[in-house]
């Protein structure tokens, strides 16, 4: 079973991603900010898929991002953002996300879209 | 409800909560960027979470304003200002009603979904504030004088010579994508101007798919290639980039289209049905920069479209077009493009202040569709497209006559009605819809097509729905907003107003059926280890009771059982007293919780009220049980808005009074012993004892005599008394006195005390006392005439035995007396009209109980005092709910019940 590693601040929006997650016979992990998400890295989760929020408190996204990718090197991490953050998608990207989602995402959409991402999903 | 929306509706509150104190800390120092920052991820994340229900789509489309709102706070192109501030927590006042109807399972009210839009656009607007930067206000228009056109062909757009111009024709999916066409372009570099189009024309409205992109945008930047390119590098493939010729500010590639001529055509063939009065002259303005482009030879065409634009806009005046054929005719003629310009002065001069063509209007918005229909009056072409809109709606109510497409239709009918200057109309048509009417959507339909319009709509939708009236506890606000409100902030308001549901009514309506409590509680993870580790425990110490009875089964020596089963006891003991401990700690609550709310109410109605007002709180951390902390909100709020209202004077005043002009109210909450201690302080003017007086005995509260020999303190306690209001005019804030008595039964409720003091010119300090848990009683069981009574621990000073010969009898009233003092006693077999004497000890000395009502001390005499325990009272219920002198009843570890007696209401 694949692992994807949620990271949001918003419990709601963590909640919908698990929701279409698990039905599509994913396992998740959560993580509400950049930090805890990155301590969960380095005590040696290694999930199949990374997705995270980039606007998120003590750490944010483009940082955790640039984080992650010093442990994990291929990992694929897709960054959630809205349309009013286009900027943001370039510097996730710059940072070393695979790619971006843009919210609100679910259903089958994000599975499409794991399926590209993810080796065997 | 789905678990997802009410995690959604949980997480809200809490955005709206942080959001609201976020932006009352923003208004006391506008420069911090953290708070700036943590303010906009919230809203941001409220958006984003919101976009997940469709249904919701209000909702999204508001909270999306106040955060494209604070963005331009956030990068700095507007300051932050009372205005701002205003507006926003206006709006999350209108998301937090909206999640009221969420939370309800409902649909969102249509009336609140109608406020929002409105407050919507409001919020867009202040975007553009005093200090704002964005490139289409920055765009510095050509100074037109009508009367003198530019003589030569110079370009009078900066930089037109290098000019770039883009079209960008969006992909009919890409609302799906999340992709934002319009603002994408907005954000283009050096953007100058900008037009939308349709790609095809619009299809009827009963077949538009909204969701349907049918956009062609066109810019004209002064940029690079490379630039725009970079810009538009998501839509590449949706975007042809091409230079624009020196003179004429027309695309290169594309010589016919596109042209500022062929938007301003638009405009005008659509009879000025912008929202803008000056759409006539920004027109008329953009017709001046194409003519001022093509004055010479070979500008054939664009005369033409010149022509023809001035001839739309001729139509929506009403008036002829000779004059501008003939003009035409002119300047094909000559080959020079003065005779058209000429024109183009006499019509702006004869139907537009020219003030408007120098000087564009500050604000880009406000005058409503209304306004320009007065104006110009509805021109034949408007009442073909309003019939034509009217047969739509009409086909679309009876094909599906569902709940949203009847809201829709009353939507579209409502815009109808503004656009005719008839608001009035305008609010029945939303509430026909509202109601789901279809009869009545249709009458109103026929009422247009009819002879006469506006009567027979107003008379058919006019029928009585209530009008939503706030109850008398909540009085509704006399004045519709803060009476400090700036110029244009009342212009936005305005028409809001006039449309009869001002969203301050929407507001105070529901503040009326506000739910203080909340379901959730928010529990620090250490409480809840804690919990885990003694329930760890409690796994282990239960398995040794099956090992017990195994024993005892087999064992010959009973006493040892015995020993070895208490020994076991007292572990579970320790453990489920632990347990009820940690248990009592996860519903601890900090009163800082209910504190929150202080800073916005203490604002709003001071700035209502003209006072200046500093409010101090301290000791948001003590803690007390949810109960009591939620209990403790009403009574509080009163509180501070009787002393904002009657207490703290206007700062004229205060100045004549030698004191400082801000008013100050101090709220402190601390632990003392096990109770939590509140007290509520201002430097107002305190309560004139005298005044008081006169009013109790004016309303039969107290007699003559009774006011003669009252001391001003228990003048002061008269404030408590039912009925009693010394506030000459009745104010729609704190009412007319049916406040404090109603706080000191609701704190009393909750088991607490209340005290005031007050001093005359200085101010009044409330103090309130609550117990730190209701959950468990701490009472002490006495018997008397052979029965049990529980007593609460908390009312009982002391237990004494009086010998007999310390009673006296003072007329009809026994007393002793202890330390010194007088205590009146009283039998507790006589309060409950048991017919049996008080049984003295071996000695002769009788039990007396000693308990503190309110200052003084009262006597109990019982037969014998009894232990005390921690019980769960619960209230009477049912057939005994009507019993007075019970504070409820417990379970005793036997099973017997044991009523626990009130004795304040007995004495």
């Amino acid at each position: 079973m694949k692992t994807v590693l949620l990271v949001d601040d918003s419990a709601t929006m963590l909640m919908s991603l698990r929701q279409t997650l698990d039905m599509a016979g994913f396992k998740t992990d959560t993580a509400t900010d950049g930090v805890i998400a990155f301590d969960k890295l380095k005590s040696g989760l290694k999930p199949d898929l990374i997705i995270t929020d980039i606007n998120m408190p003590n750490m944010n996204g483009i940082e955790f991002i640039k984080k992650a990718r010093t442990i994990l090197r291929f990992t694929p991490i897709l960054a959630l953002t809205t349309e009013s953050q286009q900027g943001k998608r370039d510097e996730a990207k710059q940072s070393g996300a695979t790619g971006w989602l843009v919210k609100p995402v679910g259903g089958q959409d994000l599975i499409k879209v794991i399926k590209q991402v993810v080796p065997g999903a | 409800m789905n678990p997802l929306l009410e995690q959604f509706v949980i997480e809200s509150r809490d955005f709206l909560d942080s959001i609201a104190q976020g932006l009352l800390t923003l208004e006391r120092d506008p420069r911090d960027s953290a708070a700036i920052d943590e303010l906009f991820r919230a809203v941001h994340t409220l958006k984003g979470n919101s976009g997940l229900f469709a249904e919701y789509s209000a909702f999204t489309h508001l909270v999306h304003a106040g955060e494209d709102l604070l963005d331009v706070v956030r990068d700095g192109t507007r300051g932050f200002d009372a205005e701002v501030a205003d507006h926003l927590l206006e709006c999350m006042d209108i998301v937090s009603l909206m999640l009221d109807n969420i939370d309800a399972g409902k649909a969102l009210d249509p009336r609140l979904c109608e406020a929002g839009r409105e407050l919507a656009v409001t919020l867009r607007a202040l975007r553009a504030g005093p200090l704002s930067q964005s490139p289409i206000a920055a765009d510095p228009e050509p100074a037109l004088a009508p009367a003198d056109p530019p003589e030569t062909g110079e370009a009078p757009l900066p930089g037109a010579t290098s000019g770039m111009h883009f079209r960008y024709i969006a992909e009919r999916g890409c609302f799906f994508k999340g992709e934002d066409p319009l603002y994408n372009a907005l954000q283009a570099p050096g953007l100058q101007r900008i037009t939308v189009e349709p790609v095809q024309p619009w299809p009827a409205l009963d077949l538009l798919d909204p969701y349907d992109c049918n956009l062609a945008i066109e810019g004209w930047c002064e940029a690079s290639r490379e630039a725009l390119q970079e810009h538009f590098r998501y839509v590449i493939d949706q975007v042809e980039i091409d230079t624009v010729a020196a003179n004429t500010g027309q695309p290169l590639a594309t010589p016919a289209t596109g042209t500022p001529a062929r938007d301003a055509a638009t405009l005008a063939d659509r009879g000025l049905s912008e929202e803008d009065e000056s759409a006539a002259a920004r027109i008329l303005r953009s017709q001046y920069e194409v003519l001022a482009r093509a004055r010479g030879e070979g500008s054939e065409g664009i005369w033409r479209s010149v022509a023809m634009v001035l001839r739309g806009l001729a139509n929506a005046h009403g008036t002829g077009h000779e004059a501008i054929d003939e003009a035409l005719q002119l300047s094909l003629k000559t080959a020079s493009g003065d005779p058209l310009a000429r024109v183009l002065n006499q019509m702006a001069e004869g139907t537009q202040a020219p003030r408007d063509l120098v000087d564009p209007p500050a604000t880009p918005l406000r005058p409503s569709k209304a306004v320009v229909g007065r104006l110009v009056g509805l021109s034949e072409e408007e009442q073909h497209l309003i019939e034509r809109m009217l047969q739509s709606q009409r086909r679309l109510i009876e094909s599906n006559p569902i709940e949203t497409s009847l809201l829709a239709v009353g939507r579209v009918l409502a815009s109808i009605c503004r656009y005719e200057g008839r608001p009035d109309a305008a609010n029945a048509v939303l509430e026909t819809a509202a109601r789901a009417d279809i009869e009545g959507l249709l009458r109103a339909i026929d009422g247009w097509t009819g002879d006469a319009p506006p009567a027979v709509v107003a008379a058919s939708v006019h029928s009585p729905v209530p009008v939503p009236v706030a109850t008398a506890e909540h009085p509704r606000a006399q004045t519709p907003g803060p009476a400090a409100k700036t110029s244009a902030d009342d212009t936005a308001l305005r028409p809001l107003a006039a449309e009869g549901f001002a969203r301050s009514e929407l507001l105070a309506e529901a503040g009326t059926s506000e739910s203080g409590a909340s379901k959730v509680l928010k529990v620090s993870q250490e409480k809840i280890d804690r919990l885990m580790d003694l329930i760890g425990e409690m796994v282990v110490a239960k398995n040794s009771l099956p090992y017990l009875a195994a024993r005892a089964e087999t064992s010959s020596n009973p006493r040892e059982i015995a020993r070895d089963i208490k020994t076991q006891y007292g572990v579970i003991n320790r453990i489920a007293e632990e347990m009820q401990d940690a248990i009592m700690q996860v519903r601890m609550l900090p009163v800082g919780s209910i504190f929150q709310r202080f800073p916005r109410l203490v604002r709003d109605i001071s700035r209502k009220l003209g006072k200046q007002v500093e409010l101090y709180m301290e000791g948001e951390d003590a803690e007390a049980d949810k109960n009591i902390v939620e209990s403790l909100a009403d009574p509080l709020i009163h509180i501070v808005r009787n002393s904002l209202d009657h207490g703290l004077e206007p700062p004229d005043e205060r100045r004549a009074a030698g004191k400082r002009e801000i008013g100050l109210i101090r709220i402190t909450a601390f632990q003392e012993a096990d109770r939590v201690i509140i007290e509520i302080g201002d430097d107002g003017r305190g309560i004139d004892p005298a005044r008081i007086k006169a009013k109790a005995l004016d309303r039969g509260l107290i007699d003559e005599a009774r006011a003669a020999t009252m001391t001003d303190h228990e003048a002061v306690q008269l404030v408590f008394a039912a009925g009693l209001s010394t506030a000459e005019q009745i104010s729609d804030l704190s009412g007319r006195g049916v406040g404090m008595d109603v706080v000191r039964s609701a704190i009393e409720r909750a088991q607490g005390q209340v005290q005031l003091s007050s001093e005359l010119g200085r101010g009044t300090r409330i103090r309130i006392a609550l117990p730190l848990s209701m959950a468990v009683t701490n009472v002490m069981i006495i018997r008397s005439a052979e029965q049990m009574f529980g007593v609460q621990m908390d009312m009982v000073v002391e237990t004494v035995r009086v010998p007999a010969e310390a009673i006296h009898q003072i007329k009809q009233q026994r007393t002793t007396v202890l330390r010194g003092r007088i205590v009146p006693l009283y039998a507790l077999n006589d309060l409950l009209r048991i017919p049996a004497q008080p049984v003295a000890n071996e000695a002769g000395e009788v039990a007396v109980l000693v308990i503190r009502l309110g200052d003084q001390d009262v006597g109990v005499i019982v037969d014998d005092f009894d232990a005390t325990l921690d019980l769960i009272l619960k209230p009477l219920e049912g057939v005994l709910g009507e019993l007075g002198g019970y504070a409820g009843t417990a379970l005793l570890g036997d099973g017997s019940v044991l009523m626990v007696l009130n004795l304040k209401e007995l004495l």
